[in-house]
């Protein structure tokens, strides 16, 4: 039965995926330009670009380039990206890797914070230090996320030196050496402004998951009988409320490549978000597509673990 | 946000140069060695990335920074345009009776760093590569390359002859045709195929085999790519900084945040910024510039909704109801030059008389403007907006990012003698799509910069048909005009030339403004290494470490 | 009011009859039973304040015409004056002027992108609820490439195709924001779906229309309108993201996002009156709509 369940929802998770790649494909196809316009510039001739087209293999009709797509994908083959001079899969692997460290870190410091919030917010509900904490998430989550960074750099790389104001560590040693500690240095703010809206938001549900359980009847009566208040935090009402966390993070996915992209514009970041606002911009199809595909891989991923978990936990959910 | 302005709005100049003549080293406290950190575009546009570095495949001028530290230049020119045989490849150019053939001699000194001499096997590589990609080089048909070429002969290992189809200006045909054959490692590149050399743009050991001052160390995509002295270079004006690394920005506040925090040493101070250098308390300002080249309002002359750009007097009247000085004031904080017309100012090597008294005296005259505008028959209307037949005078002018002030500015002035200018701002690529796609006439106005050749004739720009003329401007007369600056020595032509295209302004010619290059102040030469071309010398940097 | 048979002898004056006005009263009735429902400290500051922010948007021009685009060009950068109240921009421009300019392309584009992604999540959640299994299966699947698609793409393209005005970017953003709240609608009809009263209401023949729009719609329009506001928020947020990257109001015309953009680019030059109010401003929209959204939300949850 479960397995059943299992292979259902990967079969239409997969249609999910497909109908994103297509839309996309598609999409940006049909936006007028091209990445021939981005490589050459002011030198582009008609002539330059239709000899550019033609190398690019884009004079093919765009049904043709579809399908040639996905057979190279199953071949394991990305395509190159002209606009980058860089074989796809080394250009996405590497700004990957940068954003992959940075989005996780993020997404800890946002859970942690959240979680730790949140408990607080349910515990201290409709008492001043609660009402508090609504307010300052009210605030925080109001603040757009280009601003944080652009205040954070000024206050904490500018007046103060004690983070660098953007780039990403691990450069300038001689011999290109990865230097660890460098690298955290450089993800810290960063790591920060991504985190900081997700807390506001994420918190706030937090504190209203641990707000419902606080009040149910047998934590009140728990703490009518005496229960030290960190135990009943910790086993009944963290318990329960944390529940949804998978869910929860599933579907944030998209919003955190999106932050993304404003976070490392502002921090000159090279990362998977700044990849791909590039590459939409500058309409480097092969790139574009890889990106698309990941994305929409991570959060269908995600949404999937998350309906699984639900149901697995919760047999009341209707389950189509 | 990328800032790409210039960039894309350069053509790739081929060329190098800089005066050698008060040189650094007759100082006697340069120290060698050290480091120096410095972002791409330095004395030239707003930072970008690089990502490619084989001069046969790539058209971005911040490529072509550093392919020029990596390639000794076949002909060297310096700041005021003039060969300097010590530094090119080449010797001595023999110029043939009737103009037609040119005998070039190369100098034997120079090696590659494997050790094997720069040979006219190199030249001719050169040439052979730049035949068969056509036009996807970007110096495609330009500079008489490769329309005026009858042959190209290989004489021994140290000269080689091209001749032309007819008789050219020795001196045009130099600086903007000849120079265009860089000698490139023919022994290390010639067994890859086009494909081959795609996939490997950006890898170090592709380009190991160098013969200028500089070699690419390592690149890393996204964050910076380094140089390294070429301990092998031959050639005088040896490099005093041991390692050159440019990281890759992307937006005028991070520059500044850069320089601040001393990650970048040498980098240029975004105009906008100016009121803030005081803050760069570690760096020293040098305002360099104007370039050479020139920034333009151009119009779709084929678009019959503005059809009104046809009439010599409508745009005569553009030109002087635009008050270059406050543009100048405005956007470059007073640091910038009047422009009327396709031959920059700096050096004014190459301004007719009648163009220096005009940058002197000035254009602005809005009563004039408004007198023009009535003599064409566009008249007032009730609203202030200029009409005639029923059309109004108005115009849709796209814009690149970032360039959001210059047509704010304009668009105010072409208001006060009823002209309307509405604003479309787009990213580049989609900005060239639709100027120069055959398939879309609809663009009506561009806001863009060109960057001049050595030889400033505005050839492929401006000429019926030409391939850069997405204009769709005709004009017989300057055809005939352009085509003598090619055919005959000296500079009557030249003058005669862009007299007659600043009386004529196919494009309104906008001011230029200057550059402000900060540079940490133990960072020494900086006024050499920078010059109004464009280029980059690194190799007259140094460091002082006691600072 | 019906009266019963045996009431009907009993007193003429008790059978039902059209009373001058009772239209009005019972619109008012239900409207102050509504507004006492919901009213709550947090529901009026919010509406409040965005009712405040509106009319500094629109009224402001009335009471204060100055042009957005003059430029002053022996005022570049000048601190809040008299002349001046806000301060100006690098290009002289009078920045409380610009700021109401602004204002009325920010509000807009929030409150009619929103409603344009509550009717078309309405329809489409509806469509998916009320429709059988498979077809529900196939429209959720769409709905979930739609929701993992990232939406610089989508943006980019249109950026391409049209030029981003106010009234294109209220399409655009609508059209980009609708899968959220489409899942939402799907999932409260589906639960609502099995109601007493919902199956009662087939029992007497009702259509599927009708019950979605009567029945279902009715009870889940707390919940839309809770959303709603929130989604007015993060349009707001989002159309100042765009404006971050370059694909907001084109020149010369701003939202407040454009305006906080072009402030913070100069941030070191320290013209802090180019930040700050249009810092606030998005500020204070965003969380009027929050608190807003709050104040529903805590009468709907009954506190």
């Amino acid at each position: 039965m479960m397995r059943r369940m299992i292979l259902n929802r990967l079969g239409t998770s997969v249609l999910s995926l497909f109908l994103l790649v297509t839309i996309v494909f598609f999409l940006i196809h049909a936006t007028p330009g091209g990445p021939a316009y981005s490589i050459l510039g002011m030198h582009a001739t008609p002539e330059a670009v239709a000899a550019l087209n033609k190398q690019m293999g884009l004079d093919h009709p765009l049904w043709q380039q579809y399908g040639i797509w996905w057979a190279h994908l199953f071949e394991g083959n990305l395509g190159y990206s002209f606009t980058q001079h860089a074989p796809v899969a080394t250009l996405t692997g590497s700004y990957l890797a940068n954003s992959i460290i940075l989005y996780v870190l993020a997404t800890v410091i946002a859970v942690l914070f959240s979680v730790l919030i949140g408990m607080f917010q349910g515990y201290w509900a409709e008492r001043t230090p609660g009402v508090l904490i609504g307010a300052g998430q009210i605030i925080v989550y109001s603040i757009p996320t280009f601003f944080i960074g652009v205040m954070l750099i000024l206050f904490f790389a500018i007046y103060v030196s004690w983070f660098p104001p953007g780039g990403i560590g691990g450069d300038q040693s001689a011999g290109g050496v990865l230097n660890i500690g460098s690298y955290f240095h450089h993800m810290v703010l960063p790591a920060i402004t991504i985190a900081l809206p997700l807390t506001a938001g994420l918190s706030r549900y937090f504190g209203h998951q641990a707000r419902s359980e606080y009040r149910l009847d047998y934590v009140r009566t728990a703490r009518a009988r005496g229960v030290p208040p960190l135990r009943i935090a910790v086993n009944h009402v963290l318990r329960n409320a944390i529940r949804p966390l998978v869910t929860v993070i599933g579907m944030m996915i998209p919003g955190i490549f999106v932050g993304g992209i404003l976070t490392e514009s502002v921090f000159n970041y090279p990362g998977l978000g700044w990849l791909l606002w590039r590459s939409a911009l500058e309409q480097d199809y092969p790139t574009l597509s890889a990106i698309v595909l990941l994305i929409g891989v991570l959060t269908i991923l995600g949404n999937l673990a998350a309906d699984l978990t639900n149901s697995i936990l919760d047999v009341r959910v209707r389950y189509e | 946000m990328n800032l790409k302005r210039l960039k894309e709005a350069l053509l790739v100049l081929s060329l190098v140069g800089t005066g050698a003549v008060a040189h650094a080293a007759d100082s006697p406290n340069i120290q060698n060695g050290g480091t120096i950190v410095t972002v791409p575009g330095v004395g030239l546009a707003p930072p970008s990335s690089m990502n490619g570095f084989n001069p046969l495949l790539t058209s971005s001028a911040y490529d072509t920074e550093a392919e020029n530290l990596m390639y000794q230049p076949l002909i060297w020119v310096n700041r005021d345009f003039k060969i300097n045989f010590n530094l090119s490849v080449a010797k001595k150019i023999v110029v043939g009776p009737k103009h037609r053939s040119f005998t070039v001699y190369l100098s034997r000194h120079w090696k590659w760093s494997d050790g094997v001499p720069v040979t006219t096997a190199d030249v001719a590589y050169t040439y052979h590569m730049l035949m068969k990609l056509g036009p996807l080089w970007p110096g495609w048909d330009s500079g008489g390359v490769p329309g005026d070429i009858q042959s190209f002969t290989v004489l021994g290992p140290y000269a080689f002859r091209v001749v032309t189809t007819r008789s050219v200006n020795p001196t045009w045909f130099e600086l903007s045709g000849l120079s265009d054959f860089y000698p490139y490692p023919a022994q290390s590149w010639q067994r890859y195929t086009v494909k081959q050399m795609n996939d490997n743009m950006t890898n170090p050991k592709f380009f190991s085999v160098v013969d200028g001052p500089f070699r690419l160390e390592s690149f890393h995509a996204g964050r910076y790519a380094s140089m390294v002295q070429n301990l092998a270079y031959s050639g005088p004006d040896k490099p005093h900084i041991s390692r050159l690394i440019f990281r890759f920005l992307n937006s005028n506040a991070s520059v500044f945040f850069a320089l601040k925090s001393g990650t970048v040493q040498l980098g240029n101070l975004p105009d906008p910024l100016y009121p803030a250098r005081k803050q760069l308390t570690n760096d020293r300002l040098t305002i360099s510039g104007p370039n050479w080249g020139f920034n333009y309002l151009g119009f779709n002359f084929s678009n019959p909704k503005i059809a009104f750009v046809n009439s010599l007097l409508v745009r005569q009247a553009m030109m002087h109801a635009i008050n270059q000085d406050l543009m100048i004031k405005v956007l470059g904080f007073g640091h910038g030059a009047r422009a009327y017309g396709l031959v920059p100012g700096n050096p004014p090597v190459y301004l007719s008389p009648e163009a220096k008294a005009l940058l002197k005296h000035g254009a602005y005259d809005p009563a004039l403007a408004n007198k023009l505008l009535n003599e064409a028959g566009w008249h007032r209307g009730p609203d202030g907006i200029r009409e005639k037949d029923g059309h109004k005078m108005a115009f849709t002018l796209y814009i690149p990012p970032s360039m959001i002030r210059g047509p704010t500015l304009l668009a105010t002035m072409l208001a006060k003698v009823g002209i309307v200018v509405r604003m479309r701002e787009m990213p580049f690529n989609e900005l060239y799509e639709k100027m120069i796609d055959p398939h879309s006439k609809n663009w009506q106005a561009v806001y863009l910069a060109w960057s001049q050749t050595a030889y400033p004739t505005g050839g492929s720009i401006f000429k019926c048909g030409g391939v850069q003329n997405s204009y769709h401007y005709c004009n017989k007369e300057m055809d005939a005009m352009m085509d003598r600056i090619r055919i005959t020595s000296g500079l009557d032509a030249l003058y005669k030339f862009q007299n007659y295209f600043t009386d004529q302004q196919p494009v309104i010619v906008l001011p230029n403004m200057k550059l402000f290059v900060m540079a940490a102040k133990n960072i020494h030469g900086v006024s050499h290494a920078i010059t109004p071309g464009g280029n980059f010398y690194p190799q007259f940097l140094w460091v002082s470490h006691d600072q | 009011m019906s009266s019963s048979p045996t009431d009907m002898n009993v007193n003429n004056s008790l059978v039902a009859r059209p009373i001058p006005g009772m239209f009005t009263r019972l619109w008012t009735d239900s409207l102050r039973h509504w507004v006492g429902q919901y009213s709550h400290p947090m529901t009026w500051t919010g509406l409040g304040l965005f009712v405040f922010l509106m009319l500094f948007s629109w009224l402001g021009p009335v009471l204060y015409p100055v042009s957005p685009l003059a430029i002053h060009a022996n005022h570049l950068l000048l601190a809040p004056s008299w002349q001046f109240p806000f301060g100006t921009d690098n290009l002289g421009r009078n920045l409380l002027a610009r700021m109401m300019d602004g204002g009325q392309a920010t509000l807009e584009v929030g409150l009619l992108g929103a409603l344009i992604a509550i009717s078309l999540g309405i329809i489409y959640g509806m469509i998916a609820a009320m429709s059988p299994r498979w077809l529900d299966k196939v429209l959720m699947r769409l709905l979930d490439a739609l929701l993992a698609l990232p939406a610089i793409v989508l943006m980019i393209f249109f950026a391409a195709i049209i030029p981003l005005n106010a009234l294109s970017l209220i399409l655009v953003l609508g059209c980009l924001s609708w899968p959220g709240l489409a899942r939402i609608v799907r999932n409260e009809a589906l639960a609502y779906k099995e109601k007493d009263y919902v199956l009662a209401a087939r029992q007497f023949g009702a259509s599927t229309f009708y019950i979605a729009r009567t029945h279902l719609l009715r009870s889940m329009l707390p919940i839309l309108i809770v959303n709603a506001t929130f989604m007015v928020a993060d349009l707001i947020l989002a159309l100042s993201g765009l404006s971050f990257l370059g694909l907001g109001i084109q020149p010369p015309h701003a939202s407040w996002g454009g305006l906080l953009n072009d402030g913070l680019q100069l941030v070191i030059i320290g013209p802090w009156w180019m930040i700050v109010f249009p810092g606030v401003a998005i500020f204070l929209a965003i969380v009027a709509m929050n608190v807003l959204g709050q104040g529903l939300l805590a009468r709907l949850e009954g506190r």
